[in-house]
């Protein structure tokens, strides 16, 4: 692929996401027109819906960028160092596990200690999720073994969770039950995107860092090492990247599913398959699915809103059978 | 009267009634609290006298079982079970701890309930009939949303059982009142605590003045009572405009921190809660958005009623106007 397309890609990916980015700090309760945004947000200290799109959908803008861009990339990421197309946050039970160590600390008031407590919770658990997939499948699972592997840890993650919401003495946990398994960005701030920034530009950074060794990967495992590639350093980058990533935005958004499934699929062919290239055009993609999708949670109902994970479930299981059908196929 | 003791009944078809009821029945009928009896039952009976009465007749034998009619239609029932917060809350106010079988769950919750400390020293119920069963009662109260499958049960069972539509202003809470007090003889307590509710409220909201400022009430998850609830009877009481009334909510909605916003409350209040545990729904209320729009050109003042003062109507709800009006001119 030459330089001048992959600009191309790239700019076309920045471009859907600005679109999208002005289109959510427009769309709401309230809806105004994009020609008016900056002198609202200028006018945030003296006009009620500068105060609305400044500190309601700005964070919840970035914050949808963040996570899908986490989502994404770690998406990318590990299709490429497990050499299995079905390798997704979600699936494998990362988030899964991440949410059910920030609902933990949530709702024990753990997180009332200091802001960092919840997204270190969530990347706990996502380190521990990886912990648990390694224990069970092995570091050179098959395809289907990583999967087993992944939806017992996500079933076992996703009750837990609901037993210590059940076992909190809040009124509203039946509710809130919701909001851990199938995401939402709804009433998020600015606290929210402070929370998470460090840890997504960090693991943002060791993620996109893995790229040449995931290249290299994609040739087989003796040809990585004769390419003088550090396996266990690239293992290392790619786990670490994304439990602190996806972890820490699961603490604050709760689980979202598919888009760390359905957005590098969509874009591998544009890269000529190449696991590396894939990397970040997979973070812009994932930010605009993520943005998309919750553009979509605001037109869906009339008494309030859908979950985010509904959305991308809505879009990504569909997609996720369609894999399955191709799988069967005899090749 | 729908609450009248079945004994009546109970005695047409005795056989097959359970024993619990049986002994139940027996305690309505002598106005006396958890007797064991059937020895006492069949003691005080009209339809078993005792032999040696036999001899002066039929007239003797009617006379006493219409003055045993009269006696068990004239005593009020003594032990009252509470399928409901708001009838917990009335049965507190009206009679001593001892005449209460048993309240629910939510009336030991001291954010719901005006009487958690007296309710921890009763039994509760989480509205399972066995559970009420077990306590005995001679009558049983409830919401008028009881679930159809108890109150069929209770029926069944020969428990008396009297109704309440929940009750959405003071008026509808006086009526109540006067009910349950004249279904269990409690009219001296119900007609002192209507007087001072009366005297506390005055002749009713004079009608709020349109220069009154504008209200909201906002509760965990963004929900705000609509105009046909007590909150909003408690507002106009206070003088208070309720924006609930501009939304068009009649029994509340949840509105998102946005329309909050936009509809520019001078006067924000919210619930508190004596105990707290942490949870998304009042993590809303603490969104750093409120605390920025307290600071735009007409600044928002907070207030915060305890969460029992007007979860149910009472006498103790008087104290949520008293907090509000603070803030009418």
């Amino acid at each position: 692929m030459n330089g001048s397309a992959r600009l191309g890609v790239y700019g076309a990916l920045v471009l859907l996401c600005l679109v999208l980015f002005v289109a959510a700090l427009c769309v709401g309760p309230v809806p105004l027109s994009p020609f008016d945004l900056p002198h609202l947000l200028y006018a945030r200290d003296t006009e009620a819906l500068g105060l609305i799109i400044y500190e309601i959908r700005l964070p919840r803008a970035v914050l949808a960028t963040l996570v899908g861009a986490s989502l994404g990339l770690s998406g990318a990421a590990l299709q490429g160092l497990t050499r299995n197309p079905l390798a997704e946050p979600g699936i494998i039970g990362i988030s899964g596990c991440a949410a059910l160590c920030a609902v933990i600390a949530f709702y024990t008031g753990f997180a009332a200690l200091n802001i960092w407590t919840l997204p270190a919770a969530g990347m706990l658990g996502a380190l521990g999720a990886v912990a648990g997939l390694y224990l069970l499948a092995g570091s050179r699972a098959r395809i289907v073994t990583l999967i087993l592997a992944g939806v017992a840890l996500n079933s076992l993650a996703g009750a837990l969770t609901t037993l210590v919401l059940n076992l909190t003495p809040n009124p509203f946990a039946a509710y809130e039950i919701f909001f851990w398994l199938m995401g939402s960005l709804a009433n998020r701030s600015f606290d929210h995107v402070w929370m998470v920034l460090p840890f997504v530009s960090l693991g943002g950074v060791l993620l996109l860092a893995s790229g040449r060794g995931l290249d290299a990967l994609s040739l087989g495992d003796d040809v990585a090492l004769s390419l003088g590639v550090d396996l266990r350093r690239l293992r290392a980058y790619v786990i670490v990247g994304s439990a602190l990533a996806v972890g820490s935005v699961v603490a604050v958004s709760g689980v979202i599913g598919f888009v760390g499934l359905v957005v590098p699929h969509i874009l591998r062919p544009l890269v000529h398959h190449r696991p590396g290239a894939l990397l970040g055009i997979s973070a812009l993609g994932g930010a605009a699915l993520t943005l998309a999708a919750d553009l979509g949670t605001r037109f869906a109902l009339s008494n309030g809103e859908l979950r985010l994970g509904v959305v991308t479930a809505l879009i990504g299981a569909p997609f996720f059978m369609h894999l399955v059908v191709r799988n069967r196929s005899p090749r | 009267m729908s609450w009248l003791p079945p004994c009546a009944n109970a005695a047409a078809a005795p056989e097959r009634l359970p024993a619990n009821v049986d002994r139940r029945c027996g305690a309505a009928g002598r106005g006396k609290a958890g007797l064991p009896s059937t020895a006492a039952m069949a003691a005080a009976s009209p339809v078993t006298p005792p032999r040696r009465q036999r001899r002066h007749g039929t007239a003797v034998l009617l006379a006493t079982a219409v003055f045993a009619i009269a006696q068990a239609a004239a005593a009020p029932p003594q032990r009252i079970a509470s399928l409901n917060l708001c009838t917990d809350s009335m049965l507190f106010e009206l009679v001593d701890d001892r005449r209460i079988a048993s309240v629910t769950t939510l009336s030991r919750d001291p954010n719901l309930s005006h009487f958690a400390e007296r309710a921890a020293h009763r039994h509760v119920n989480h509205g399972a009939v066995e559970e009420i069963l077990f306590t005995a009662p001679d009558l049983v109260i409830g919401d008028r949303q009881l679930a159809p499958q108890t109150a069929r049960l209770l029926r069944r069972l020969d428990l008396p059982l009297l109704q309440f539509d929940h009750a959405n202003t003071f008026d509808e809470y006086a009526a109540n009142l006067g009910r349950l007090a004249a279904a269990i003889g409690a009219e001296m307590q119900a007609a002192s605590i209507l007087a001072s509710l009366h005297h506390a409220l005055g002749d009713g909201p004079a009608g709020v003045s349109a220069a009154a400022p504008r209200a909201i009430i906002y509760q965990p998850n963004g929900y705000t009572p609509g105009t046909a609830t007590l909150m909003h009877d408690i507002l106009r009481h206070a003088g208070l405009r309720d924006i609930a009334d501009e939304l068009g909510l009649a029994f509340g909605g949840f509105i998102t921190l946005e329309q909050l916003i936009m509809a520019r409350p001078e006067i924000l209040i919210f619930s508190a809660r004596r105990t707290s545990a942490p949870s998304l729904a009042e993590q809303q209320l603490r969104h750093p958005v409120l605390r920025r729009a307290r600071a735009l050109a007409a600044p928002t003042t907070v207030a915060r009623i305890p969460e029992h003062l007007w979860t149910c109507a009472g006498l103790f709800s008087v104290a949520a106007i008293r907090a509000l009006e603070v803030h009418a001119p």
